[in-house]
Formats: structure tokens, C-alpha cells, sequence
């Protein structure tokens, strides 16, 4: 279950979530946003799903799944993949939590592997709205298209479909990024785009010159999240595969 | 005569990976991210190298195999290393999905990540018809 350790007081907030997914584009986008400015932490999953590991920052115990909150916006970030047995339960509580708080939107930040993405300058977004005024958000958004045809995989994709049987307004952002290769160009590209939707701009040129730090730093949880991706796509290791 | 030169390319290649092997060990390499995209007549495969500069990747094609060794000199404070002195190295042994040609290959570097395309050796020989 989610708990919330800072009482917060929000009207039909925003929710933004980026966990671990393609090119971990939601991970460090959201990383980087939390960095520059300067969210509180309020809450954490509480799960046997996860491994049993600790996470210490700064000499103090964290959790794996967080939550951050900041006028009206609340943050979901984790440090670990969303293991495959447990991907339902975590889901639920979840969206159970994001029912809770009524949001206006909920917005899943994510890629959408490209198999030459090396030769991409610009990435294209593509949108998943789960509602009808998602849609129109999303209408009114430049450099973002609605994906007409694809396949989505993993805790997003589940999230995305709870939230349309139950009428939440939820819209997922993917850009096109590496598939097993953290994607900070890729990441950069959607923070760009967050103002568009009332967020507060945030400067990227600092994620995009750090680029191969970055991609050092988070090589470990690529490769899980790699590893537990393909254990629900049920596919061979290795063998690329492109959803669009 | 060719039987020979097969086993004796085999025996090469067995001993470079056992090098390739205790050197990862003796230096405790790091294995990158690797990811393989077969199109119709070639395989192209990329390599994550964050940190390398292009001058220090060494690369060898092998029948059924390909080996991508890298150095990273870039100072990261972020990536925790065993020993501090010893610099951060890459090395990992890609296995090939099918034969290839060995001309031509083409390898790039670009933005910490490398790609080598490689042309798939043809199954089939056309006999024209007399």
C-alpha cells in the first residue's frame, strides 16, 4: 500500500509518473525535474513484491517507490524495476492511490524504442490518452501525435488501461528513444513539452550535456529493466522488436 | 586444406577469447548494453560506451562472433569503481544470429554509443541455367 508520510492538501492535482520503462526515459526525466526543483518527499509503496534491498541516499534509508509533491503536483519515481510477479498487485495499489487523489490528469512519461534511434536528431512523441478530454489535450499540444496503431507493455500499459475503465483523465507521453540504452536526449525532449500542460519549465541543456554520465550511472537498472520488459513481452534475449 | 585453416581460425579464436576473458577478469571489466536489429541482408548492432573516446575501441569480427573492447577514460563521479586507479573498461562478447560477410563492415561512433553493420552471408548461390 502507499503511504504517506507529509499530510497534502491538493485540488484535482497532477500526477506525473515515470517509472522505469524503454530507454528509462520517464526515470530520468522526472530525476531531473525533481533535482531542479526541489520537491518535498511525502510518501512511499509499501511491498513484499520488490527484492529484499536497501536504498540509502545521502546516509539516509530511502525507499524504492516514491512519491514527491509540490504545489499541486505530485511525482511517482522508483529506483527498481516493476518485477513481473508483482506488476498487478503494485499497479492497483497504484491507481488505487491515484483514484484517491481525483487529479486532473495523470501523466505517464515514457519511450517508444526506435531501432535507429542513432539517427534521430529530433524524437517524435506519440500520445496514449485514456479519456475524450485527454484527447483534446493532447489536440492542443504541438509536437505530440496520438498513437494510432501500436503495442504498449508493462506496468504503463496496465496503468493506462485502469485508469480508462475507470474515467480518469490519463495521458501517457512517449517519445522515441534507444530500447536497452538509458536515453537522457530522449528525456530531455519530453520536458520540453511539460509546459504545454501547466508544468513548470525546467532547463534540459544541463540532462543533454551530462548525457554520458548519465547513461553510466543508470547502466544497472537498464539492464533489469531490460530483463524484466522482456520477461513480459515472453520474449528471447537480445532479439530488438519495435512497437511502431 | 581448407579443413585446416577452419580448425586453425577455430584454435585462434578460442585462444584470443580466453585472453579476452583473464583480462576482463584481471581488470574487472564491465559488460555494456548491447542491442542487435536484424533487417533482411544485415545486422546491425550497437554497443552503449558512454565515456569512451573512439580511438581507444577495439573491435574484432569473428566467424560467429563479435568482440567490442573499450576504455573509458572520462572522470564520473557517479559510477562507483572497485579500485580507483584502475580505469573503468569494456568488453563484451556479442554473439552473431547468422554468418556474415566479411566485407563489408562498417563501424561508427557516435555520442558514447557504437554501430557496426554487418552484411548477412548470402544462403543460397543462383546456377544459371545452360
Amino acid at each position: 500500500m502507499i503511504i504517506e508520510e507529509v499530510k497534502t492538501v491538493s485540488e484535482r492535482p497532477l500526477i506525473l509518473e515515470g517509472l522505469p520503462d524503454t530507454g528509462l526515459v520517464g526515470t530520468i526525466s522526472l530525476s531531473h525535474y525533481l533535482a531542479k526543483l526541489g520537491f518535498e518527499k511525502t510518501g512511499y509503496l509499501e511491498t513484499e513484491d520488490f527484492p529484499p534491498m536497501l536504498i540509502v541516499r545521502n546516509g539516509k534509508i530511502g525507499d524504492v517507490l516514491e512519491i514527491y509533491y509540490k504545489d499541486n503536483v505530485y511525482i511517482l519515481r522508483s529506483e527498481l524495476p516493476i518485477p513481473q510477479e508483482g506488476v498487478h498487485n503494485i499497479v492497483g495499489e497504484i491507481v488505487d492511490w491515484v483514484r484517491s487523489k481525483s487529479p486532473r490528469l495523470f501523466l505517464s512519461l515514457g519511450g517508444i524504442p526506435h531501432p535507429y534511434r542513432i539517427d534521430i536528431t529530433d524524437p517524435k512523441v506519440y500520445a496514449v490518452p485514456t479519456s475524450e478530454e485527454a484527447l483534446t489535450i493532447v489536440s492542443r499540444m504541438k509536437s505530440v501525435e496520438v498513437l494510432k496503431e501500436g503495442l504498449l507493455f508493462g506496468p504503463k500499459a496496465l496503468i493506462l488501461r485502469k485508469l480508462e475503465r475507470l474515467r480518469i483523465t490519463g495521458l501517457g507521453l512517449f517519445v522515441q528513444s534507444y530500447l536497452n540504452y538509458p536515453d537522457p536526449g530522449s528525456a530531455a525532449k519530453v520536458l520540453t513539452l511539460l509546459p504545454q500542460i501547466g508544468l513548470e519549465k525546467v532547463e534540459v541543456d544541463s540532462l543533454i550535456a551530462s548525457a554520458e554520465e548519465i547513461r553510466m550511472q543508470y547502466r544497472e537498472l537498464m539492464r533489469r529493466t531490460d530483463d524484466e520488459t522482456r520477461r513480459m513481452r515472453s520474449l528471447p534475449p537480445m532479439a530488438e522488436q519495435s512497437l511502431v | 586444406m581448407e579443413d585446416f585453416e577452419r580448425i586453425f581460425e577455430e584454435m585462434r579464436g578460442m585462444f584470443e577469447e580466453d585472453l579476452r576473458r583473464q583480462r576482463a577478469r584481471r581488470m574487472g571489466c564491465v559488460e555494456p548494453l548491447y542491442n542487435i536489429v536484424e533487417s533482411e541482408n544485415e545486422i546491425r548492432i550497437s554497443v552503449d560506451l558512454p565515456g569512451v573516446e573512439k580511438e581507444d575501441i577495439k573491435l574484432t569480427l569473428y566467424e560467429d562472433h563479435l568482440v567490442v573492447e573499450g576504455l573509458c577514460k572520462k572522470e564520473t563521479p557517479s559510477v562507483r569503481r572497485l579500485f580507483k586507479e584502475t580505469p573503468l573498461y569494456y568488453s563484451v562478447r556479442i554473439p552473431l544470429p547468422t554468418k556474415v560477410e566479411e566485407e563489408p563492415a562498417k563501424a561508427r561512433y557516435y555520442n558514447g554509443i557504437l554501430e557496426v553493420v554487418l552484411t548477412k552471408r548470402k544462403r543460397g548461390r543462383r546456377i544459371p541455367v545452360e
